[in-house]
């Protein structure tokens, strides 16, 4: 009997006495994390995770960077004056075999709104039967909003000085998931995660089912597919309103092929949801040992009369470190 | 080179003297100021404005004046101003920067995208290299007024919280498109008539593409309507 407990969120009883606590990689909760850690984020997933794509690619367990560092440019409506756009800086790492360590910085431009926000991430994982992998996190961060105004045209009495003021605010998130894997066959899993922010009366709620197919080696071509729903819930208060917006389901399909050695990747997912639909196109390009390179397309459209929207650009420079492979000599070879 | 000004209309703002002084080190387009002289800006007697036009058949009109709203809630800031077309009619962008008012020390751009529209279809443009499309006597436009959206709502109490265009009265047809920040159409109308209340969706900053028909032209303008709620 093994009792593990972690940071007071994560407490487990291993029967079997195998409990091992180790670590799933931290690049999926800090990637993934700053979709919810905005209320109007919160609307359109697809649309608002940075990166979309890097949410299936799932770390192997064996491989544990030791260190990774990511940074992202997001931009939409490159035409339009003061358009939107993200700028973001992605850190994290396995210090310590049973600890994962992440974080982030990102900026955020649009319109009138100038948006500094940093998080920071913490993951526990647990192994409590073969194939099966459980983990949990719990998440911090702080936004800081302002306002930039600049030829301000309003008919509101207050006139635009008094309209908005600067503010700061502080969420804090837990996360668990679970995922089983069969390498010849399968992963699949089930993920949730829940913020809520520092006034106490706005917080989101995410879900997430998904099943991968078999990648490498199993795959010698690196065709990999999966399908995955989404649900998203959540609602943000002010002192004159409620705002509670209804539960958002969302169906995944994508794929993905390598070439090259793996060095030249493709990928391709479709999202569907009751109100948009969003096409995206993604490529990477291994540059050297670690350093790669990656650009996704993102095309929202509708199927009514207001059809296809404004594309979205995202890049992505990623590198990875990884612990040097210890290799044990074979006293019978010798 | 060609000739077009920009009016500013009633002409409530200080004037400056000339456009190197105006716009300094800071001209956001890099654009020289060499095409047309203020004393020729002067002659039309209009605020300082400048038209160059590079090789490349775009325009890009310079204005010298804050052509931008009072900041106070006054009728005032609702100024709008008009945009005398070049001669040669041709489509394109064109380009003007302009100061706004409660931030005087930053010049500012915005551009508008002009298509004319043939009146006498069986005319034929290709021997339009002195006139190009529209000869003298067909009645050309020779003005336009630029379509002037309210940029900033609020949703509370006070009930401005639609999409609103100020001057929509000077339009015959407007044509509206609004995406949120992520791509996503979120209202479309053909023949708008600043009927959209912007209540039910979220905060943030919205894009639009509006597309305002005079009689004689087509303006395309791209702009931003940030949407915030009180207490944010």
């Amino acid at each position: 009997m093994k009792t593990l407990c972690w940071h007071g969120f994560l407490s487990m009883t291993n029967g079997a006495g195998r409990g091992e606590l180790c670590l799933l990689s931290g690049v999926l909760f800090g990637l993934i994390l700053n979709v919810m850690t905005s209320r109007a984020s919160a609307q359109i997933p697809t649309q608002k995770q940075l990166p979309l794509l890097s949410e299936y690619t799932q770390s192997d367990a064996e491989k544990q960077p030791l260190f990774w560092a990511q940074t992202s440019v997001w931009q939409t409506f490159l035409s339009m004056p003061r358009h939107p756009q993200t700028y973001r800086l992605d850190l994290g790492g396995v210090p310590h075999r049973h600890l994962d360590l992440s974080g982030q910085v990102s900026m955020k431009l649009s319109g009138f709104r100038r948006e500094l926000y940093a998080q920071v991430n913490m993951a526990a994982h647990l192994n409590p039967a073969p194939s099966w992998q459980l983990s949990g996190g719990l998440h911090a961060g702080v936004r800081h909003l302002s306002f930039r105004f600049e030829d301000v045209v309003t008919e509101h009495p207050l006139g635009f000085t008094d309209l908005a003021h600067d503010e700061m605010r502080y969420l804090t998130g837990v996360s668990l998931k679970t995922t089983h894997t069969l390498p010849e066959y399968h992963q699949m899993g089930w993920q949730s995660q829940a913020f809520l922010e520092s006034d106490g009366r706005t917080w989101t709620w995410y879900n997430q089912f998904f099943f991968h197919s078999p990648a490498r080696p199993q795959n010698p071509y690196g065709l990999q597919g999966f399908i995955a729903h989404r649900y998203y819930q959540w609602r943000e208060q002010t002192p004159e309103q409620t705002i509670g917006r209804r539960p958002q389901h969302y169906y995944l399909l994508g794929g993905q092929a390598e070439l090259l050695e793996a060095r030249l990747g493709f990928e391709a997912v479709y999202e569907a949801s009751r109100e948009v639909q969003t096409f995206v196109l993604g490529t990477h390009f291994t540059l050297c040992k670690g350093l790669s390179l990656h650009y996704d397309f993102n095309l929202p459209f509708r199927y009514d009369e207001l059809q296809t929207g404004a594309p979205t650009h995202l890049l992505r420079l990623r590198y990875q470190l990884f612990r040097q492979t210890t290799t044990v000599p074979n006293p019978h070879v010798m | 080179m060609l000739t077009a000004v920009l009016l500013c209309w009633p002409l409530s703002l200080r004037a400056q003297s000339t456009q190197s002084t105006l716009f300094g080190d800071c001209n956001p387009m890099g654009i020289t100021s060499a095409a047309t002289t203020a004393t020729d800006l002067l002659t039309v007697g209009i605020h300082q404005a400048q038209v160059l036009r590079r090789p490349k058949c775009e325009a890009y009109i310079e204005t010298s004046d804050s052509l931008y709203l009072l900041p106070h809630h006054s009728d005032e800031r609702y100024t709008a101003f008009t945009f005398d077309v070049p001669t040669a009619h041709e489509d394109g962008y064109y380009y003007y920067h302009y100061r706004a008012l409660n931030n005087p020390e930053k010049v500012l751009t915005d551009s508008v995208y002009i298509r004319f529209l043939a009146t006498d279809t069986t005319e034929t443009p290709d021997d339009s290299t002195d006139h190009p499309i529209f000869p003298p006597d067909t009645g050309r436009p020779s003005q336009l007024e630029l379509p002037r959206v309210v940029n900033l709502v609020r949703i509370d109490h006070h009930g401005f919280h639609h999409f609103k265009v100020l001057n929509a009265a000077s339009f015959s047809r407007m044509q509206l498109t609004l995406y949120d920040a992520h791509g996503v159409v979120v209202y479309q109308n053909n023949r708008y008539q600043n009927d959209f209340s912007m209540a039910h969706l979220s905060a943030g900053t919205y894009y639009y593409r509006l597309v305002v028909r005079y009689e004689k032209a087509e303006m395309t303008k791209n702009g931003f309507v940030e949407l915030i709620k009180q207490n944010l």
